[in-house]
C-alpha cells in the first residue's frame, strides 16, 4: 500500500482494483437489464459509458489527479466523488422531467378513455360486453383453428386464403371478413374433430401421416385429407353406435 | 344556451344519487355529466341509474384531471357553458342555478361561488365555517392570488364555478392538475376574464369522509405558493375568444 498516495488523497492500488471491478459489474448489470427488456436500449449508452469512465479512471489515475487540478480539489477522490455527485443529479432531473411527461400522456389517455365510451352513448361495462358480443364469432374462429394447429396467426391466415391483416383488423373494428366461408370450414371441421377424438386425439391425428395432416392443413390442402377427415369422423360414430347398441344386453338381465 | 352540468366523483356512491337528480329536477334543461374518477365503489352505476351521463376514468386521476374531463367534453360537444359542483352534497343546486343565470345572461365569463364573501352569512345556521388552520391556508391563497393576478378572491378554492365558451375553452387546453383551483383562476384573471364571485350557502357532507388531512393540506399550502409564484412568472397566454377558428 502505498501511504503517502494515501495521505494525499490520491487512489491505492486496492481502491483502484475495487473500483474497476464495481464498474465492470455495473456494465455487466446494464447489459443484463437490457436483455431481459427493462431498460430500454437508448440508455445503454449513458449506464455504460459510466461503467467504462469508472474503469478507465481506476486504470489511470493521473486522470483523476488532473481532473481534480482542473477542478481545484486537493483530494483527488474528492473531485472525482463531487464530479459524479454532479452527473447523478443532472440525471435525476432528467428523470423527472421523464417521469413528467409520461403521468401528464397517461392523464390525457386516461381522459380520451373515458370521453370515447360516453361518446358512444354506452357505459364502460355494457360497451365492452356489446363489443365481446357483436364481434367476433369470425375472430374467435380464427383463434380456436390457431390454436387447434398449433399455428400462430399469419399461418393461420395463410391456410385459409385470408390476408395476413385481416385478422388483426377484426380484432380492432369488427369488420366482416370478405372471405371467412373456408375459415368456418376448416373450424367446423376441426371442431368436430375435437369433439370426437379430444383435445390430445386432435393433436396426435394432425400429426399423423407424412406429410403430416396439419402441413397439408396449414399449406391450404384441405382436400388432400377430406378422406381422412371423414373415416375418423364416421369411425368415432360408428363405435359410439356399436357401444350404445351393446349397452341394454349387459344391462338387460340384471333385473 | 346549451348547458353542461359536470360532476367529478372520486368513491362518492353514498351521494352521488341524490346530487345527480337534484341537479336533474332543479334543472331540468342541461346536460348532467358525472366524471367517475376511478372509483372502486358504485358511483358510476348509481349516477347511470339517476339518469346521468358518465365519463369513467380508467383510474383515479385527481379532482384537477376530472374536471377537466368535463371541460374537455362540454368543449368538445359544442355547449355553450358549463357549470360543475361537488358530488358530496355540499354544494346546493339552486346557488348553481344562481350563477348559471350569470352566465347565461353574460354579465361575466366566470362565476365563483365563494363560501366567505358575506360575513354576514355566516352568522346564518348552516353557513360555512372554516377550522383555523383552514382559514390560514385560505388567508395565504387569498392573498398569493392577489398579489400575482392583480385581483382580489375570497374564496379561491371554491369547487362550485360556471363558465361560458371562452373559460371553457382555456380550462379544457389546460388545466393544472395537483392546484387546479388557484391556477385556473390566476390564469383566468390573467386572461382578462371577467370573473365574478357570488356568495352561496354550502351545507355540510351529506355523506362520507373529507379526504383532506390537516399534514396533507399544509404540502399542500406549500406547494400552491410556489406554484402561483411560477404562474405569475408565465407569459400571458393567449386570448381564448369567441371566434372557433382562431386557435388559442
Amino acid at each position: 500500500v502505498n501511504v503517502s498516495a494515501t495521505a494525499s488523497g490520491a487512489l491505492t492500488d486496492q481502491s483502484r482494483i475495487l473500483g474497476a471491478i464495481v464498474g465492470l459489474a455495473l456494465i455487466v448489470l446494464v447489459l443484463e437489464l437490457v436483455r431481459r427488456r427493462k431498460l430500454q436500449e437508448r440508455y445503454i449508452v449513458l449506464w455504460v459509458g459510466a461503467g467504462i469512465a469508472i474503469i478507465i479512471a481506476c486504470a489511470f489515475p493521473a486522470l483523476i489527479n488532473l481532473l481534480s487540478d482542473a477542478l481545484g480539489v486537493r483530494a483527488a477522490f474528492a473531485g472525482m466523488i463531487a464530479l459524479v455527485f454532479l452527473l447523478l443529479f443532472v440525471f435525476a432531473l432528467h428523470t423527472t422531467t421523464v417521469i413528467s411527461r409520461l403521468s401528464e400522456q397517461v392523464t390525457r389517455l386516461a381522459q380520451e378513455v373515458a370521453l370515447a365510451q360516453v361518446d358512444n352513448g354506452s357505459p364502460a361495462d355494457l360497451s365492452l360486453s356489446t363489443r365481446e358480443a357483436a364481434a367476433p364469432d369470425v375472430f374467435r374462429a380464427f383463434k380456436d383453428t390457431a390454436q387447434w394447429l398449433n399455428a400462430d396467426d399469419s399461418e393461420t391466415a395463410t391456410a385459409v386464403g385470408l390476408e395476413q391483416t385481416i385478422p388483426s383488423s377484426w380484432r380492432r373494428d369488427e369488420l366482416r371478413p370478405p372471405s371467412s366461408r373456408r375459415l368456418f370450414e376448416l373450424h367446423a371441421t376441426l371442431d368436430a374433430l375435437q369433439r370426437r377424438l379430444g383435445d390430445d386425439g386432435l393433436q396426435l391425428w394432425l400429426d399423423q401421416e407424412s406429410p403430416t395432416r396439419r402441413r397439408e392443413i396449414l399449406d391450404g390442402h384441405m382436400e388432400s385429407i377430406q378422406p381422412a377427415v371423414h373415416e375418423a369422423l364416421f369411425a368415432a360414430s360408428r363405435d359410439q353406435h356399436e357401444n350404445l347398441a351393446w349397452a341394454p344386453e349387459v344391462t338387460a338381465p340384471s333385473p | 344556451l346549451r348547458t353542461l352540468v359536470f360532476i367529478p366523483a372520486f368513491d362518492e356512491a353514498d351521494s352521488i344519487t341524490a346530487v345527480v337528480s337534484d341537479v336533474r329536477q332543479q334543472l331540468p334543461d342541461v346536460d348532467v355529466l358525472v366524471i367517475d374518477d376511478g372509483s372502486a365503489d358504485q358511483t358510476a352505476a348509481r349516477a347511470k341509474s339517476a339518469g346521468a351521463r358518465v365519463a369513467s376514468l380508467p383510474f383515479n386521476q385527481g379532482l384537477g384531471a376530472a374536471l377537466q374531463t368535463g371541460y374537455l367534453y362540454a368543449e368538445r360537444h359544442s355547449y355553450d357553458c358549463c357549470a360543475h359542483l361537488d358530488a358530496d352534497g355540499q354544494h346546493p343546486v339552486p346557488e348553481l342555478a344562481r350563477m348559471l343565470e350569470l352566465i347565461w345572461t353574460d354579465q361575466a365569463d366566470f362565476v365563483l361561488g365563494s363560501r366567505y364573501i358575506d360575513p354576514g352569512v355566516s352568522a346564518a345556521a348552516g353557513a360555512y365555517r372554516a377550522s383555523f388552520s383552514r382559514s390560514i391556508g385560505i388567508w395565504l391563497f387569498r392573498h398569493m392570488l392577489s398579489i400575482t393576478s392583480g385581483r382580489r378572491f375570497t374564496d379561491t378554492t371554491s369547487g362550485l364555478r360556471a363558465v361560458n365558451r371562452r373559460a371553457m375553452r382555456m380550462f379544457a387546453d389546460v388545466y393544472d392538475h395537483d392546484f387546479h383551483e388557484l391556477e385556473s383562476l390566476q390564469r383566468a384573471a390573467r386572461a382578462g376574464l371577467r370573473i365574478h364571485e357570488l356568495p352561496v350557502t354550502m351545507l355540510p357532507r351529506t355523506a362520507g369522509k373529507t379526504k383532506v388531512t390537516p399534514v396533507k393540506s399544509a404540502f399542500f399550502v406549500f406547494k400552491a405558493l410556489v406554484v402561483l409564484a411560477v404562474g405569475s412568472l408565465r407569459a400571458h397566454l393567449p386570448e381564448y375568444d369567441e371566434s372557433e377558428d382562431g386557435s388559442p
